[in-house]
């Protein structure tokens, strides 16, 4: 678990489960260009123990931008398979809009 | 051959020997004053404590004088009651021959006297004859007493060894005066170091002035110069003085080192909390001047990057007949480094045009240069007479996410402004406001995923819509419309909101618009791009 406030930035908490067979990477706040380091961080320390997919719990999620779409992208590339748990309404909207429905499908 | 020519930059050196700093030389300043302070203290309690032990032992010595001089007094106070009462010479002598068989240090020389209507007659003499009388100072010294008090002392008689009188005298006309000298040491003493006060040279003389006469012995050169103590032992009708200098440190060895070590520490802890300042401050020093160094380097890349950005954008818009267009690129915030948001516009035959607006994703200016590569690619596929799904399809093969790290959003649209028709196609960007008759709106339009994510080869979607003379679309990337916590459907609607005001011309619209949104602080950047159409 890690909580990464940058100095003048937003503030991420990044937890990471491996019970299952796929791992669950449950991120909280707002995941944007000052906060994403703490998200690939995450999944780098993953990447060794997992390459049949990834869920990410976006519940509590509150904002996410480009840089949100683009580490969801890496997750993609890296593991395969990326789907998304609980992602609220303006989180949808982004993926939506981006074109991304297919690529980065809600469970 | 030309000589090469060679740029050098002067790095401007510190200077290898640089002044201490203010506060170093202030830190030294202070440690050396507490230094001194502190040494002072330990010197002056060294002092006091030297001071008071030759006091006390000064007085020791006088103690031990007093206890040891002989009880002059009572041997002279008996000898002459013996003479009082018997008024027999012979007694006296016989008695006096008894005491001194007594004693392990006699005196060399007692007598008695009477005193006569012409002076002072000796009746009897025992021992040597008393040097007084060899000094003819026998009757003045006798009628210097006063009968009944104490012991009278004469002072230091001259002879070798040198002799002291004492006297005693009866009340009376016709009054006795037993009379007694003893031998006085040399007036060298040696005192052993073992002795209690070998610790102390000492001077002992008669009466209370210091007079080289008076001494009686010394074991110090006199008169005694250094420092000393002085006290006095009564002696009949005089004192003993005794003055003594101390021959070596009197208090403990500690305290004579202790302003030393003082010292030494001090001097030491200055020279080492300086040396501590000094280097702080000089490390604080080239951090500061490496911090601002940075800061210079990072404002130079970050000027270099915007301007490239803004060179990478079209300078003027193609001026196209029977359309308004205008457009906006918005850098973000002093401390955001750039982006690669574009717009372009250019012109494909004589009634048709195409525009194309996208953001790369990331920033910097890797994203700067993926940005004009699509950008150039883009209008390169408009001229080739592409529509706009199929620029779009094109632009998929020049971008891969997984090997170039960025994706963009593009919409790209294509105006027949003789057909009076728009055909738009998106990959992944926000959807257009069109207004025509009634408010703006968005336009509904399939996304296809972003460049860098969507296959080359599938297939990309456009819309077709009817334009009229009036109709105004706005593109925009999401640096316009992105606000934490509200979602992008509110977002737009805010936009189209600010994009109904009536406005004159695109500009006017455009500078509504940015007014609306309150563009002040822009966590991303962001580009805009209005059209509209004049007939």
């Amino acid at each position: 678990m890690a909580d990464v406030t940058p100095e003048g930035g937003s503030s991420l908490v990044v937890e990471c489960r491996e019970d299952g067979a796929i791992p669950v990477v449950r991120l909280a706040g707002e995941l944007d260009l000052s906060s994403v380091d703490a998200a690939y961080a995450a999944i780098d320390a993953l990447a060794r123990s997992g390459d049949g997919g990834i869920i990410f719990d976006l519940e509590a999620v509150t904002f996410m931008d480009s840089s949100g779409i683009a580490f969801l992208l890496t997750a993609l590339e890296r593991f395969g398979q990326v789907r998304l748990r609980r992602p609220r309404e303006l989180v949808r909207q982004v993926i939506a809009i981006t074109g991304l429905e297919g690529s980065l499908p809600v469970e | 051959m030309p000589a090469p020519v060679q740029s050098t930059r002067a790095t401007p050196r510190r200077p290898l020997r640089a002044p201490l700093r203010m506060a170093t030389v202030c830190v030294a300043a202070v440690s050396l004053a507490v230094t001194g302070v502190l040494v002072w203290v330990a010197w002056s309690a060294n002092a006091r404590a030297n001071t008071s032990l030759l006091d006390l032992e000064t007085r020791q010595v006088a103690a031990t004088l007093n206890a040891a001089l002989p009880s002059v007094q009572s041997q002279l106070d008996d000898a002459l009651n013996v003479a009082m009462a018997t008024r027999s010479p012979t007694i006296f002598e016989s008695f006096v021959e008894s005491q001194r068989s007594k004693r392990h240090d006699p005196y060399v020389s007692e007598s008695l006297w009477v005193r006569t209507a012409s002076g002072y007659r000796l009746l009897a003499d025992v021992g040597s004859h008393p040097q007084l009388v060899r000094d003819h100072g026998a009757t003045a010294f006798f009628r210097s007493l006063r009968s009944g008090t104490a012991l009278s002392v004469r002072h230091i008689l001259r002879g070798s060894p040198r002799r002291i009188g004492y006297a005693v005298t009866s009340p009376g006309p016709r009054g006795f005066v037993v009379y007694a000298e003893s031998l006085l040491p040399a007036t060298r003493l040696q005192v052993p170091a073992s002795s209690p006060f070998g610790s102390l040279n000492y001077a002992v003389y008669l009466g209370r002035d210091e007079r080289a006469a008076d001494l009686i012995e010394s074991s110090v050169a006199t008169p005694v110069t250094t420092a000393h103590a002085t006290a006095a032992v009564a002696l009949g009708d005089t004192f003993l003085t005794v003055v003594a200098t101390p021959r070596q440190q009197l208090a403990s060895a500690t305290s004579a080192a202790l302003p030393w070590i003082v010292l030494g520490v001090g001097v030491a802890l200055a020279i080492a909390s300086a040396g501590v300042v000094e280097y702080l401050g000089r490390r604080r020093g080239s951090a500061e001047e490496l911090s601002r160094r940075l800061e210079v380097l990072y404002s130079e890349q970050r000027t270099i990057a915007a301007t490239l950005q803004h060179a990478l954008l079209p300078e003027h818009l193609p001026a196209i007949d029977r359309v308004d267009i205008a457009a906006r690129y918005l850098a973000g915030a002093e401390d955001v480094d750039i982006g690669g948001d574009w717009y372009d516009v250019v012109s494909v035959g004589s009634d048709r045009f195409v525009f194309v607006i996208g953001d790369v994703s990331g920033r910097g200016i890797r994203a700067a240069a993926v940005m004009a590569s699509l950008r150039f690619a883009s209008r390169g596929f408009a001229i080739e007479g592409h529509g706009p799904g199929a620029v779009i399809e094109q632009l998929a093969a020049t971008l891969d996410f997984g090997t170039d790290g960025h994706f963009a959003t593009v919409l790209c649209g294509l105006a027949d402004l003789s057909r009076h028709e728009l055909t738009l196609a998106t990959a992944g960007h926000p959807p257009p406001l069109l207004k025509t008759t009634g408010p703006p709106r968005a336009l509904s339009l399939a996304p296809a995923p972003p460049i860098g994510v969507l296959d080359a080869g599938v297939s990309v979607g456009s819309l077709t819509v009817r334009t009229q003379p009036g109709s105004m679309l706005l593109a925009y990337t999401d640096g316009l419309v992105e606000r934490r916590g509200e979602p992008l459907d509110l977002a737009i609607k805010r936009l189209a909101t600010a994009a109904d005001r009536p406005a004159e011309s695109t500009d006017e619209l455009l500078d509504n618009v940015l007014a609306e949104l309150g563009m002040d602080t822009l966590h991303d950047d962001a580009a805009a791009i209005g059209i509209r159409w004049l007939t």
